[in-house]
């Protein structure tokens, strides 16, 4: 579903099977990497007769292509380190740097589509399907427009230069006549072999001329007869100037001497210096550019860019960027010229040479079917400052919409979302906003990716998502009846109120098994007890049963008073410390001082007064509590007794 | 960066474990394992980074020998011999897998399915750790599960072992484990008898989740964990209950630490932060060259030299703070920003795999 | 776009409402034979149907999950004139062996007099809220004001819209600069010339809602309404699924400075307005960033719309059956085995023979 954004574009169908769509209505959900859909009629429709499918429907098969997601994760490492270079640098970026980062780029894209073509020759046939030759073929035009834009855009190459960068794309981009000169060289006898002069011509059309002298010379050794010929030609071929950006050669000065070449070469066609063979007077008419010959050579050239840039070789090889259009638009028209309309590729390629970038950009987002190459190409040049230059107010904006694009079908694969982060926090209007809503609808199924989501929302400071995550992997860590993991998440939501519900349930375990099952989770909390008011209870009531295990009586003591005379313990556990406390009490040594056993008294009156206002449940729990107040009643006077006694004799002395 | 190769493989990787080489020889690995997660589907895949058969790969790129279907993450993986290995699933089942070298084919031994789960569905099994025949797995569940390689059933289970989540096993010695957990604490269990942990060791007053567990090669006594933060911790599990030395280290989990089987001085460690660093503590201790120099010979992961040989060694990694200067930390993967999650280490040879998709591997370790 | 498995739901009736939950691993079906599926999506992708039961004793017209914040809840509306909320438990350990789950009913919501239409979880910031509208024109706002207890709902609020009610939306924004906020839709046909959409607004101090705006220029039945989420904006969106498909933007006024009291005031301003469907458009839903809007209408067809860089919306793709029902049980067995089998390549070939080549296939450099 890589949308298109222009207005002139028809919609993209696809069907649905066993759905009669004139007959019922079409239901739908969205979900996070597809979309559901089902036959439905509002009302009601006739029973019986119906036997409802649910499809799921996937949005860009591309992103399930193994290859490409070779592509996704080397280009995330390209993007991340173009942004992070320009936010550390202090002086202004080179345009080199953004050449290498550019030519980075491209690298990868090729390397894909090597790996495609090498898995295409290696193996069985039928191991790419239809799909990935697409890929191929997209991923072929991808590098050929981002290549064009390189040397056009980002490298800003001036007269002179500029034609030999064009050479070296249409060279890359044409080698086919590097296997065919394979073939040839390997043949027994090469001047002989058919192809020869197709080879030739190739290399001449490319201004491969070194290249073509070397096989030039193969076929003079055997021509005796025509060698004056032979060595005309090689003497032009030698002769002819070629543009030395780093020489101390002046533009002006180039063209003077390619002139006099030109003027040269024309005179030997005049005096039908090859006359007795025909493919020495194409080749010289090549040299000179003359537009019927190179026409006539359409199955060499392959394509319009071609036949320009052979063209300008020939004629304007000091051609002048802003004039690049005028020839551009003439080449292609001749080129094409029983073609109706130009294809996509063609208006983009047209579209870049008259230097309308944002319209290469539109038209690459229409014709391509991926937001991928859009979104890393006008990133790049928006870092080049390019977008701004050619007066778009919504420069920024569209870098960032394309960006947003790309990163949001990130997302929606199960496994490719964590690249999409980078993304979004590159976008400055509207990538907090866009994160936020979809890494929460990340599945956290294990722990562990449960934390590496968390890891992404805390670097961010998306507070409201770290709570909402832990607050989900603790309901679901209750939900499976695991308590611990249940608190160390909520304490890490800081949700004071599920720690609360969760320290009830140890409590309630305390007082059903009589014993901690977690006791060494809980004395180990720390500071984070502090939580909530039942957590510091909880802490603070293992405490006690510490301090009574390691016989600390004294202290013990007063803690367990204390947790009731705070009001920190909730009343319904008020009888349960009161029995706690009756085995310090029927200790020999007195525990509890008198002021001490008048508080726990109270406590014990304050707990029976309100329980009696209360319904009770049963007979037969009546009687146990009725028993056990007796019994702490009993014990408390008589520990008061014995304190008495006690602090009396002390006061004695 | 130049030291490693990069290869990009189209799935997450989440444990990359080198196949042992027997300890008589002296030959660098050559064989690798490594397990994907969070895709649809996952699986675990054979790697070789052998030089031979004239083909156009440069050396050290690593090859395919062969990939199997996994179902859930693999959450960890470790090699029994050289050609059995034990997988860890999200799902809660725990795999043998056999690698014959001969057919390049992977094979299951035996699967024991649902060995970590709720009352009501799977639990993800967490943590595998080895010492054949034995195996031992933790889980989400708490669960602690030790299991025979030729046996069938399961051989002991301790349920409710920790009520918070186990992130990490290892052997201590043979019938003892070491477990960190969520909380931050690391427990020392007898998986032979009782339910209860026969020792407890956490930082105090943190509970900081321990991610990854292991212990020094030669000194059973040295352990070292790492944590959310990013710490590293050393303990000393026969004295304190308190981590010898703290070391600050990554900027987020820590998923992984491992001594060098044969050069414990040195230590690796790899975290979500994107970084893998190389710790060497072989400055801090002046014997430690002719140390390092009489283990060169060991190359088994689960050798143990006498103590008393060794005993030099105990102050190098139980005394970092004092020798905190002649620490040496690098990261050796440095402009890569996604999480590293799994590393391990053999020789000369390091193969560490990342959220990035991708697996670098190097045969040139500076140690 | 490619149907990538088709899934048999197993329900006697027409399906009328299916939902993912929040994080996409689970969904739920209900249907016109009175049951609720829930579903769960395995390891290998493959959807398995978890739990089925009996909720309604009349059609159920939609079914919602809460946020996982509260649990795995459910809540489901029906022509019985009721609505109901959903837990799941722990089950008996030999359930676990079935891959059987168990949902009890916490509550049912029997306020209404007539069919209760629509169902809807307010946005989770608001706490544990339900809110369901019926065709008596009353919409129904309920709290479970002990999250760990959802078998206690307390009705908060009734609002009458006079008009019967199709549909309700709430605002996602948990922005404190924006009030709790719904939309209901009125699927009332009486030709009078009358709003059938109205936004109403909590207000802090008299502790009510109360109506903010009608958009007076939705006269039409209305079948659907939806919110877009809120991107930090200043302004809202509302999808709106009439004789056709709009958008509105509802841009907030400044408020009077004495004017404390009254409800938000909002310029409406019409964004898009499509009548592609050429007839009544009866659901309407934005995908999680409100990049797309999604469309069905009696055309049987769905549409999705989305805008350029520059806001402008149009539609993008079309999704619509291939005229060949299912007739009886005799397809039924063909489709159960080959659920993913050549149909599905059938489909991809279409698809790939019509748009995708069309657009791929020239940009071969030849």
């Amino acid at each position: 579903m890589w949308e298109i954004e222009e207005l002139d574009v028809e919609p993209v169908t696809t069907v649905i099977p066993w759905v009669n769509s004139s007959k019922c209505r079409l239901g739908f959900e969205w979900g996070p990497g597809d979309m559901l859909f089902y036959e439905t009629v509002k009302g009601g429709g006739p029973k019986g007769k119906v036997c409802p499918l649910i499809h799921v429907v996937r949005k860009d098969e591309e992103m399930y292509s193994p290859i490409l997601r070779k592509l996704f994760n080397e280009s995330h490492h390209i993007f991340v380190g173009l942004q992070r270079s320009q936010e550390e640098s202090t002086s202004k970026p080179k345009t080199h740097q953004f050449v290498s980062i550019s030519k980075n780029y491209r690298s990868v894209i090729r390397a894909c589509i090597e790996e495609l073509q090498h898995i295409a020759v290696s193996s069985a046939v039928s191991a790419l399907t239809p799909q990935d030759y697409n890929q191929i073929s997209i991923l072929l035009a991808v590098e050929l427009i981002w290549n064009l834009c390189e040397i056009l855009f980002i490298e800003a190459a001036p007269a002179g230069t500029l034609l030999l960068h064009l050479l070296d794309w249409v060279q890359v981009h044409n080698a086919g006549v590097d296997d065919e000169a394979q073939e040839l060289l390997h043949s027994e006898d090469p001047a002989q072999h058919p192809k020869f002069w197709d080879v030739v011509i190739c290399y001449v059309l490319q201004g491969r001329i070194q290249e073509a002298r070397q096989l030039l010379a193969k076929q003079a050794t055997q021509k005796p007869a025509a060698s004056s010929m032979f060595k005309t030609m090689d003497g032009l071929l030698k002769k002819m100037p070629v543009f030395n950006p780093s020489g101390n050669q002046t533009l002006t000065e180039f063209e003077l001497k390619w002139g006099h070449w030109y003027e040269e070469c024309n005179r030997h066609l005049e005096d039908s210096s090859f006359a007795s063979n025909s493919n020495m007077e194409t080749v010289c008419k090549i040299l000179l550019g003359d537009k019927d010959t190179l026409l006539s050579q359409k199955k060499h050239l392959t394509n319009w860019y071609h036949f320009l840039v052979t063209r300008l070789l020939y004629t304007h090889p000091a051609v002048k960027p802003q004039d690049l259009q005028y020839y551009a638009q003439e080449c292609m028209v001749l080129f094409l010229k029983n073609r109706i309309e130009p294809e996509p590729l063609d208006s983009i390629l047209l579209a870049a040479f008259k230097f309308d970038i944002l319209q290469v950009i539109k038209d690459c987002s229409i014709a391509l079917n991926n937001w991928w190459f859009v979104a890393h190409l006008t990133d790049l040049l928006d870092h080049c400052k390019l977008l701004q230059s050619h007066n778009l107010n919504f420069g920024s904006n569209l870098r960032e919409f394309l960006l947003l694009e790309y990163a949001s079908g990130l997302f929606t694969h199960h496994s490719l979302w964590q690249l999409a982060v980078d993304y979004f926090d590159y976008c400055p209007e509207f990538g907090k906003a866009y994160l936020e809503l979809h890494i929460e609808r990340v599945s956290l199924d294990t722990e562990r990716k449960a934390l590496k989501v968390l890891r992404i929302c805390e670097q961010r400071q998306m507070t409201e998502q770290v709570r909402s995550i832990c607050k989900i992997m603790a309901k679901k860590s209750l939900h499976n009846n695991r308590l611990g993991s249940a608190l160390s998440w909520s304490i890490r939501a800081k949700d004071a109120g599920f720690a609360t519900l969760i320290s009830d349930r140890f409590l309630e375990d305390y007082c059903s098994r009589g014993s901690f099952s977690d006791l060494e989770l809980i004395d180990n909390l720390g500071t984070s007890m502090l939580l909530s008011d039942r957590l510091t209870f909880l802490g603070k009531y293992c405490e006690f049963h510490r301090l009574y295990g390691e016989k600390r009586f004294t202290e013990a003591a007063k803690l367990l008073l204390s947790l009731m005379t705070a009001r920190l313990a909730p009343r319904s556990f008020w009888m349960t410390l009161l029995t706690d406390a009756l085995p310090l009490l029927e200790q020999k040594k007195v525990i509890f001082s008198a002021e001490q056993t008048y508080e726990l008294m109270q406590c014990l009156e304050e707990l029976t007064s309100c329980s009696e206002q209360n319904e009770r449940p049963s007979e037969q729990e009546d009687d146990i509590e009725l028993t056990k107040v007796e019994l702490l009643r009993l014990a408390l006077a008589r520990n008061l007794a014995s304190a008495i006694v006690q602090e009396g004799s002390v006061n004695a002395f | 960066m130049e030291l490693f190769n990069a290869k990009f493989v189209s799935h997450k990787i989440s444990r990359t474990r080198w196949s042992p080489v027997s300890s008589t020889s002296l030959q660098s690995p050559e064989i690798f394992a490594t397990g994907s997660w969070d895709n649809e589907h996952n699986k675990i895949s054979i790697w070789s980074i052998k030089t031979n058969v004239g083909d156009d790969h440069f050396e050290g790129d690593p090859q395919l020998l062969c990939e199997y279907k996994h179902d859930g993450d693999v959450m960890d993986l470790q090699f029994l011999d050289q050609e059995k290995f034990a997988v860890a699933s999200s799902t809660g089942s725990l795999t043998i897998y056999r690698f014959q070298p001969s057919s390049q084919k992977i094979t299951v031994v035996h699967q024991w399915d649902r060995t970590h789960y709720y009352s009501y569905g799977n639990a993800p099994c967490t943590s595998v750790a080895c010492r054949s025949p034995e195996i031992v797995t933790v889980g989400e569940d708490g669960r602690i599960n030790l299991f025979r390689m030729d046996h069938k059933g399961i051989e002991h289970t301790i349920d409710n072992a920790d009520s918070s989540t186990i992130h990490a096993v290892t052997f201590l010695r043979t019938d003892e484990v070491l477990t960190v957990n969520s909380i931050g604490q690391l427990k020392m269990w007898d998986i032979r008898q009782g339910n209860k942990p026969s020792q407890i060791l956490s930082i105090s007053g943190d509970r900081v989740p321990l991610h990854c567990v292991d212990r020094h090669p030669n000194q059973q006594h040295i352990v070292a964990t790492g944590g959310q933060e990013g710490m590293l911790c050393i303990w000393d599990v026969r004295q304190g209950t308190v981590p010898c030395s703290l070391l600050e280290a990554h900027s987020a989990e820590m998923w992984e630490v491992h001594f060098h089987p044969s050069n414990p001085d040195h230590l690796f460690t790899c975290s979500e932060d994107g970084s893998l660093w190389h710790w060497d503590n072989s400055g801090s201790d002046n014997l430690s060259l002719l140390q390092s120099g009489r283990n060169a010979s060991f190359m088994s992961r689960n050798m143990s030299a006498s103590s008393s040989i060794n005993q030099p060694h105990i102050s190098s990694w139980l005394n970092t703070h004092s020798a905190k200067g002649r620490l040496e930390t690098t990261n050796l993967l440095s402009g890569q920003n996604m999480s590293v999650n799994s590393l391990d280490v053999l020789g000369k040879c390091l193969v560490c795999g990342t959220d990035g998709e991708a697996i670098y591997v190097t045969r040139h370790l500076g140690l | 776009m490619f149907v990538a498995r088709s899934i048999p739901a197993d329900h006697k009736d027409l399906i009328h409402d299916v939902s993912y939950d929040f994080h996409g691993r689970r969904m739920a079906t209900c249907s016109s034979d009175q049951s609720v599926k829930v579903w769960d999506k395995g390891e290998n992708g493959e959807w398995h149907c978890t739990a089925s039961w009996k909720t309604h004793s009349g059609s159920v017209w939609r079914v919602m999950w809460a946020h996982p914040e509260f649990g795995q809840v459910l809540a489901s509306c029906s022509f019985d004139r009721t609505a109901a909320v959903w837990e799941e438990i722990v089950g008996e350990s030999n359930d676990k062996q079935r891959g059987q789950s168990h949902w009890i009913k916490r509550t049912t919501l029997v306020d209404s007099r007539t069919s209760v239409t629509d169902v809807k979880f307010a946005p989770k910031h608001m706490g544990l809220m339900l809110t369901t509208c019926s065709a008596d024109g009353v919409v129904r706002i309920y709290e479970a004001p002990d999250v760990m207890n959802l078998s206690q709902w307390s009705l908060q609020h009734e609002i009458s819209c006079k008009l019967s009610c199709s549909c309700i939306s709430w605002n996602p924004s948990s922005s404190r600069a924006h009030s709790p906020m719904l939309a209901v839709g009125s699927d009332d046909n009486n030709p009078n010339l009358v709003g059938k959409v109205h936004i109403y607004e909590y207000n802090e101090n008299t502790r009510k809602y109360a109506k903010a705006e009608t958009l007076s220029m939705v006269t039409d039945p209305v079948h659907d309404v939806a919110f877009a989420p809120n991107l930090g904006r200043s302004f809202h969106v509302l999808a709106v699924a009439t004789k056709d498909v709009c958008i509105f933007n509802l841009v907030p006024l400044r408020r009077e400075p004495n004017s404390t009291s009254g409800p938000t005031k909002f310029d409406i301003q019409t964004v898009a307005q499509f009548e592609h469907h050429n007839s009544q458009v009866w659901r309407v839903s934005w995908n999680i960033t409100s990049t797309l809007l999604a469309s069905s209408g009696d055309d049987g067809c769905v549409r999705l719309w989305k805008a350029n860089y520059m806001g402008n919306w149009k539609c993008t793709g079309i999704l619509k059956g291939d005229g060949t029902p299912v007739n009886g049980t005799s397809n039924q067995h063909g489709m159960l085995t080959s659920p993913l089998g050549s149909a599905n390549q059938t489909i991809q070939g279409s698809l790939n023979g019509t748009s995708a080549s069309r657009k791929k296939g020239q940009l071969i450099p030849s």
